[in-house]
């Protein structure tokens, strides 16, 4: 295992699109968390009730709701984690379009070991992603949040592993995409095109079968944002917030993970390199 | 004697084209083995079976006389077609994963940079380098960590004259070590000078395989000369195992019997109190000989 990885990232290691990219990627997921507050007191100063938004502030950030909430923003579909998909989309179809797929597999790697090395790689981003998240979190509910005790900080943490379950399902449909497509821009256009296509799927088909959309799946497991103040419902808002992460989500994902690395499996095992 | 490849009734199409035809084939250990055949006859495609990275139709082939694995590949050192490799590392770096894969040491990519005289531009990006410096790496590569088996395809593709010589001697050195290697090429030359043993290729099919000295050396015409060609060519008439005799500038070439060699020639002529100032066996021309294996089949 640890060797894979080794040899994966010693093929990136001075590769600078790769740091260029990843930095760009980290400094962007940073800027977007960071950045909600100030846009908050941007928006706070303009409005002439700044004392509203401060509250509003201080839930948006408190501790437990932070972390459903930061991930909720990170995680979302059409935003930042894009960069980190590119990322993945460029690494595979490198392999393809330098042949290096093919010395990898004279010199000695199984199909499997090269997909296995790749999957690998994606579990280190996926973890990074969700570094960057846990700790732009705890900064930003130490600094808003009246209570800090041990229960409402690790409150609802679990939404950073559901976050961690999106982002590398995500890279792993991402490097299928790849796999199939073999050259950068047909699977870039091929990505966003399904980016578009999809929510047009949804929006005609049967709500019973829409969950099971891929890019669907892929998102719900962190479905909507929440703070204690949204559960106050009224008659003309009566929607209920996700409250918790549902392991109905959490296992179509997984599903769909699995399928992602069965598929590109298959078809790398059949192709000619 | 132990076999090194075995590949039994294999076959590959594409569409079509029947680019691997039913293909049999035994590589001894320790022989320099030659895939000899016109662009487009399948030697690549044979290559990248054996080499896992192209699927075969039907049929099987074996390594070491053990089934298939990574493990085989890790003991075969191989270039196939062109030099393959990350153009944004340098060639050290490049060597280190390469190395890393086939899990041998790191140490051995001074060693091996060094024979193909690449040592000095290490660290370069390998996008950087000449197409004949590629080729040299993708040989540097092949040779890391020692392998038992070398798969050269078209070795000398893209490299000067100069360093056509150096990989040459490079493969017939490398053999005296007891290597077996497996050569690809559509260069008779190439084969001639380097392989023991050949197997020749047409659109997918083997036409022949033996050694080398079998099939493409026949011998079969003598320059000779001496200080008075009359005299020479009138006792060269007379001697009853010469079938043809020509003259040509200052020389006489002529066509033997078979089973008869220069040195049988040469006791005649010394018998006849005639000394040789020239004497040179003719080798039948390659190319022609080549062809004529080829369109043998055609007929
Ligand atoms: N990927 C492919 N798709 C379709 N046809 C192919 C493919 N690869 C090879 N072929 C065909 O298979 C046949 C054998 O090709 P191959 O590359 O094995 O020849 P070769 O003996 O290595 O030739 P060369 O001396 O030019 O390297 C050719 O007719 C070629 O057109
Ligand atoms: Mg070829």
């Amino acid at each position: 295992m640890i060797r894979l990885l080794k040899i994966e990232l010693q093929k990136f290691i001075s590769y600078k699109a790769f740091w260029f990219m990843l930095i760009f990627y980290a400094a962007l997921l940073a800027i977007m968390i960071f950045g909600i507050p100030g846009l908050i007191d941007y928006i706070a100063e303009k409005s002439g009730e700044p004392s509203k938004f401060r509250i509003f502030k201080a839930i948006v950030f408190n501790f437990p709701d932070v972390w459903q909430n930061i991930t909720y923003v990170a995680s979302a579909r059409y935003f930042i984690k894009i960069v980190l998909g590119i990322i993945v989309i460029i690494i595979i179809t490198n392999e393809f379009s330098y042949l290096t797929i093919r010395s990898n597999i004279i010199n000695g790697f199984s199909k499997k070991d090269f997909l296995l090395a790749k999957i690998e790689l994606i579990i280190v981003l996926a973890l990074f992603s969700t570094l960057i998240v846990f700790l732009s979190g705890l900064y930003l509910g130490f600094l808003h949040s009246a209570s800090t005790s041990i229960g409402d900080v690790f409150g609802k943490m679990i939404f950073l592993l559901g976050y961690f379950i999106e982002i590398t399902s995500y890279l792993l449909f991402c490097l299928l995409l790849g796999i199939i497509f073999k050259k950068t821009g047909i699977t870039f256009v091929v990505h966003f095109v399904y980016l578009i296509v999809e929510p047009i799927f949804d929006y005609k088909l049967n709500d019973s079968i829409t969950p099971f959309l891929p890019l669907n799946a892929i998102n719900n497991i962190i479905r909507t944002p929440n703070t204690s103040l949204i559960k106050i419902k009224t008659p003309d808002f009566n929607y209920d917030f996700q409250e918790f992460i549902s392991i109905t989500d959490v296992s179509i994902c997984l599903v769909y993970a699995m399928l992602f690395v069965v598929l590109s499996y298959f078809i790398l095992k059949r192709r000619d390199i | 004697m132990e076999k090194v490849l075995t590949i039994k009734d294999l076959n590959k199409n594409y569409g079509k084209i029947h680019a691997v035809k039913n293909l049999n084939l035994e590589i001894d250990k320790g022989c320099v083995f030659g895939i000899l055949g016109p662009n487009g006859s399948g030697k690549t495609t044979t290559l990248g079976i054996i080499l896992s990275v192209i699927n075969a139709k039907s049929g099987s082939f074996s390594w070491f006389e053990e089934p298939n694995s990574k493990e085989n590949r890790k003991r075969i050192g191989a270039i196939l077609e062109q030099p393959i490799f990350y153009p944004y590392l340098s060639a050290v770096k490049n060597l280190k994963i390469v190395a890393n894969i086939k899990e041998v040491s790191d140490s051995d990519i001074e060693r091996v940079l060094k024979i193909v005289e690449l040592y000095d531009r290490r660290d370069s990006k390998f996008k950087t380098y000449s197409y004949g410096m590629k080729q040299r790496l993708a040989i540097a590569s092949a040779l890391l960590g020692n392998p038992e088996v070398l798969i050269f395809d078209e070795p000398t593709n893209g490299l000067d004259p100069k360093g056509i010589a150096e990989i040459r001697e490079l493969i017939i050195k490398i053999a005296k070590e007891g290597i077996t290697i497996i050569l690809a090429s559509h260069l008779l030359d190439e084969v001639q000078k380097t392989c023991t043993h050949v197997a020749v290729l047409k659109s997918g099919e083997k036409l022949f395989s033996g050694k080398v000295s079998d099939v493409l050396n026949v011998s079969d015409s003598l320059e000779i000369a001496s200080n008075n060609l009359e005299l020479l060519s009138l006792a060269l008439n007379e001697y009853k195992n010469v079938l043809d005799l020509k003259k040509e500038h200052n020389q006489l070439i002529i066509k033997l019997k078979e089973g008869t060699s220069a040195f049988n020639v040469n006791s005649y002529l010394v018998g006849k109190g005639i000394v040789v100032t020239h004497l040179a066996e003719k080798k039948k021309s390659l190319e022609n000989q080549f062809l004529e294996l080829l369109k043998e089949r055609d007929d």
